[in-house]
C-alpha cells in the first residue's frame, strides 16, 4: 500500500476513488494482474517522443485474459470514471510505443489475450486475440504445416496483427494494407455489450471471417485508430504461400531519379505485375542497417551532403534503392520478371540487383525477409543511426506520382535540416497512394534537442498541411494537431460517435484527437 | 553458494543461455565473489560496453555474474532472452547496450511482465558526458550517488533524473572538468556498481569510491543502461 501512495492518479480521480477501483480490479483480475508499483509500470514508460517519460506515466496497468474480464474492467472504469488506454502487444514503436496519451491513464494491456482461435487453411483466414504476436502466428502455421504467409510490419516478431491492423499499419507482402485484409471484429463497448461486426452478428454464421460487409453500415472502420471500444478479436486473411518468390532491388544514383522511378512502378503496381508494396528507400534509411552516423561525423546538426555521398560510395548504396518482389508460379514470375526488366531498361536509369547478386548484403536480406513475411528486427538499427533514443514516424500520404515524391522529399529534408536533423525516409508504393515514412531521429539526452525535435515535427505537420498533405498515423503528442488538419466536420463526427458510444469518455481520451 | 550457483547455471543451460543467447559472443565471465550482493545477474553488454568498466563495476559490487551476453538483432536472442525473462524472474538482468537493443529489451520486459528499476540514456564524447535517468522507487539513491561520484572524479557532465511520481526532474547535477585525467570510463563502472548493489539492498560507498581509475576501454557515443528483475 505504501507503494500505491506514490502512484500517479488519473485526471479528476481522487486517491480514495482510485484505491477503491484498484481493489475492485484485484477482485476481478487477481492482484498479479493489477500493476501499480513503479517497477511494474516502468516498462510502459520507454517512450521515444520529445517529451519526458513522466508525462506519460500511467497510474496502473491491467492485464486481462478473457472478454468477460474486459467487460468487468469497463464496468469498473465507468463506475469510477477512470480512463483506460488499451494496448495489445505495445510495440507501436515511433507512434507512442505502449505509453498512454497522457499521464494518469490506466493501461489495459491485452498481451495475455493471446489465443489463436482459428486458422482455416482452405479459406486462408485466421481469428486472433489482440495479444497474439506475428512470431506466435508464424510458429503456429509452421507447427500445423499450413502453407500460409503472414504480413508483418517492420518490428515483425514482437508486434502483433491485431494492434497493427487497428492502427492501420502496413507491411511489405501483397497483403500489405492490413486493414484491407482484415475481416470481422469483436468489440467490447462502453456499456458492456459485446459487438461482433458484419456477419459475426448472425447466429450460427460461418462467414464472419470471409465476408467483410454484412448488412447496413460497415462498422469495422470506426474501431480503428479510435477510442470507441476495446477490440477483443479480429479476423485476418492470410496469404497462400506462392510457388515462387523473387525479391529484387533496383539502385538509383540520383535523388531526382525517384520521379522516374515512381512513374515506372505505379503501372506495374496497379496492374498487379508487382503485387506487394514497392519500397523506395532513401540513402540514410538504407544505411542504418549497417552504418552509424558517428562512424562518419560527430558534428551536431544535419549530416552534410558530402558525408551522405561518402556513405553512398563506401557502402554501395544508391540515392534510392527500390525493393520489390514477384510472387506466383514459375511461369507467372518469369513473365512478370521479363516485364519488370524491360521497364527498367526502357527507363534508362537504375541498376537491378537480384537475390543472387546481393549475396550476403544485410540490407537486401532484411528487405527480402520483410517481403517474404519472415520475422526480423533489423529495422531497430535505425535507432542507432543518431542514438539518444528519440524517434518519431512522420508519415504523410501522397499520390503515387513521381512529382509528388520529389516535392515531399525536398520539403521534408529542408525542414528537418533546418532543425539540425536528417532525412531518413522511404516511400511505400501501394498502387495509387504512397506512404511516405520519415523517421525523425533525435537525441533525448539533450533537452534543447528534444524541444527542437518537437518543434520540427510540428512544423513538418504544418508545412505539409499547407500543401494539402496529411499523415495517416501519428504519435500521442501530435494527435490533436493532426485531427485539426482533417477538418472540423470530421472532428465533430468523431466526437458525436464518441459521445454516443462512450458517453463517459473512459476509452483512451485523446486518441486521434477524439474526446467527449 | 556453489551449490546455488550450479543450480542456477543448470537452469540456464536448460534454457540454452549458459553459453550463448542468439549466438552472441560470450565476452567475459566473472569469478564468483566471496561475498555475494543480491540476486545473481545476467549482464547484457553491446557497442563496446563489454570492454568498459561496466562489468568491473558489477564485479566490484560483489554481484554474482552468471553470464555476459552481447545482444544482437537475431531472432535467437529475442526468443531466448524472452524465455529467460519469463522463466527466471529470480534473475536480475543488468545492461549497458545501444539504443536499438534497449528498445528490443524493454519491449521484451513489457511482454514478459518483468520489473524494471532503472533506464538511463548516456552520451559520452569529447571528455564530457550526459546521463538522463528514469528510476523507480527501489533505485532511489543510485542516480544521486552516480552524480556525486562523477563530481568527485572531476567529471564534466550533466545528470538528470526523473521518477514516475513527479513530472519535473527531481535531481539535476552538473559537473565541470577539474581533472584532465578524469577517470575516462568511471561512469560505466559506477553505473554497473550501483545497479548491481541495488539488488543487495545497500550501497558500499567506500567501494564505489575505490573503483579503479581506468577500469576499461574508454567508451564514446550513446548507451542505455538498464536494470530488470525482481
Amino acid at each position: 500500500m505504501a507503494q500505491e501512495q506514490k502512484t500517479v492518479l488519473p485526471e479528476k480521480v481522487s486517491r480514495q476513488q482510485f484505491d477503491r477501483a484498484a481493489d475492485e480490479f484485484r477482485r476481478l483480475l487477481g492482484a498479479e494482474n493489477v500493476l501499480v508499483q513503479e517497477q511494474q509500470l516502468m516498462p510502459y514508460m520507454k517512450v521515444m517522443m520529445p517529451k519526458p517519460e513522466t508525462e506519460f506515466a500511467p497510474s496502473a496497468a491491467l492485464t486481462a485474459t478473457t472478454v468477460e474480464q474486459v467487460q468487468g474492467i469497463v464496468k469498473i472504469c465507468g463506475k469510477y470514471k477512470i480512463p483506460i488506454w488499451t494496448v495489445s502487444t505495445g510495440q507501436n514503436l515511433g507512434y507512442g510505443t505502449a505509453a498512454p496519451h497522457h499521464r494518469g491513464q490506466v493501461i489495459l494491456d491485452l498481451k495475455k489475450m493471446n489465443k489463436i482461435i482459428d486458422v482455416d487453411p482452405d479459406l486462408c483466414t485466421a481469428l486472433l486475440e489482440p495479444g497474439v504476436t506475428y512470431q506466435q502466428l508464424v510458429d503456429y502455421l509452421r507447427e500445423h504445416k499450413y502453407a500460409l504467409w503472414v504480413d508483418p510490419p517492420a518490428p515483425s516478431a514482437i508486434a502483433g496483427p491485431v494492434g497493427n491492423t487497428l492502427d492501420r499499419g502496413v507491411g511489405y507482402t501483397p497483403y500489405s494494407e492490413h486493414f484491407m485484409f482484415s475481416c470481422g471484429m469483436e468489440v467490447v463497448l462502453a456499456n458492456g455489450e459485446v459487438l461482433r461486426t458484419a456477419m459475426g452478428g448472425v447466429e450460427g454464421s460461418n462467414t464472419w471471417q470471409v465476408f467483410k460487409w454484412g448488412y447496413g453500415p460497415y462498422l469495422d472502420g470506426i474501431f480503428t485508430q479510435s477510442n470507441y471500444g476495446v477490440v477483443t478479436k479480429l479476423g485476418i486473411w492470410l496469404m497462400p504461400a506462392p510457388e515462387m518468390f523473387k525479391p529484387f532491388a533496383i539502385k538509383y544514383e540520383r535523388d531526382e531519379d525517384i520521379e522516374q522511378l515512381v512513374e515506372m512502378f505505379r503501372p506495374l503496381s496497379i496492374s498487379g505485375v508487382i503485387p506487394n508494396g514497392v519500397v523506395l528507400v532513401g540513402t540514410l534509411y538504407e544505411a542504418s542497417a549497417t552504418v552509424r552516423r558517428s562512424d562518419y561525423t560527430t558534428e551536431p546538426g544535419a549530416t552534410p551532403q558530402a558525408v551522405i555521398d561518402k556513405i553512398r560510395k563506401e557502402h554501395g548504396i544508391g540515392a534510392w534503392t527500390a525493393y520489390a518482389a514477384l510472387y506466383g508460379s514459375k511461369e507467372q514470375v518469369a513473365v512478370n520478371w521479363d516485364i519488370v526488366t524491360r521497364a527498367v531498361k526502357q527507363s534508362g536509369v537504375g541498376q537491378i540487383v537480384t537475390e543472387e547478386e546481393a549475396g550476403d548484403d544485410p540490407a537486401f536480406r532484411y528487405r527480402a525477409d520483410l517481403m517474404r513475411g519472415n520475422m526480423t528486427i533489423t529495422e531497430f538499427g535505425l535507432y542507432n543511426w543518431r542514438g539518444g533514443g528519440g524517434s518519431m514516424w512522420f508519415a504523410p500520404v501522397a499520390q503515387a506520382r513521381g512529382s509528388e515524391t520529389l516535392k515531399q522529399m525536398k520539403l521534408a529534408t529542408q525542414i528537418l535540416n533546418k532543425y539540425g536533423f536528417d532525412y531518413v525516409g522511404e516511400f511505400i508504393v501501394g498502387q495509387r497512394a504512397l506512404h511516405h515514412i520519415v523517421d525523425v531521429l533525435f537525441d533525448r539526452t539533450i533537452e534543447e534537442e528534444m524541444k527542437r525535435a518537437h518543434d520540427c515535427f510540428a512544423e513538418l505537420l504544418r508545412a505539409f498541411a499547407a500543401e494539402g498533405y496529411a499523415v495517416y498515423r501519428v504519435n500521442n503528442v501530435y494527435m490533436d494537431q493532426v485531427a485539426e488538419v482533417y477538418g472540423p466536420v470530421q472532428r465533430n463526427v468523431n466526437q458525436t460517435l464518441k459521445r454516443a458510444l462512450d458517453p463517459q469518455g473512459i476509452f483512451a481520451p485523446g486518441k486521434s484527437g477524439i474526446r467527449i | 553458494m556453489e551449490i546455488e550457483r550450479r543450480s542456477v547455471l543448470g537452469g540456464l543451460a536448460a534454457l540454452g543461455l549458459a553459453g550463448a543467447v542468439g549466438r552472441p559472443d560470450k565476452v567475459a565471465a566473472a569469478s564468483p565473489k566471496a561475498v555475494v550482493n543480491g540476486a545473481p545477474a545476467v549482464v547484457l553488454v553491446g557497442s563496446g560496453a563489454e570492454h568498459s568498466g561496466f562489468l568491473h563495476g558489477i564485479e566490484a559490487a560483489g554481484s554474482e555474474i552468471l553470464d555476459v551476453i552481447r545482444p544482437d538483432f537475431g531472432l535467437g536472442f529475442l526468443q531466448q532472452a524472452g524465455q529467460m525473462l519469463r522463466e527466471r524472474p529470480d534473475l536480475r538482468l543488468l545492461g549497458l547496450v545501444d539504443d536499438a537493443s534497449a528498445a528490443v529489451i524493454i519491449g521484451l520486459a513489457r511482454a514478459t511482465g518483468a520489473r524494471q528499476q532503472w533506464l538511463a540514456n548516456h552520451w559520452v564524447g569529447d571528455g564530457r558526458s550526459r546521463h538522463v535517468i528514469l528510476s523507480a522507487d527501489l533505485a532511489e539513491g543510485c542516480a544521486s550517488r552516480l552524480g556525486r561520484h562523477l563530481a568527485a572524479c572531476g567529471g564534466d557532465f550533466d545528470l538528470l533524473e526523473r521518477s514516475p511520481p513527479g513530472q519535473e526532474p527531481h535531481l539535476r547535477i552538473t559537473g565541470s572538468a577539474r581533472d584532465s585525467a578524469m577517470k575516462r570510463d568511471n561512469w560505466a563502472a559506477a553505473t554497473g556498481f550501483l545497479l548491481a548493489s541495488r539488488g543487495g539492498g545497500h550501497v558500499d560507498d567506500e567501494r564505489l569510491g575505490a573503483l579503479p581509475a581506468a577500469s576499461g576501454r574508454g567508451l564514446s557515443g550513446h548507451f542505455v543502461s538498464l536494470s530488470l528483475g525482481n
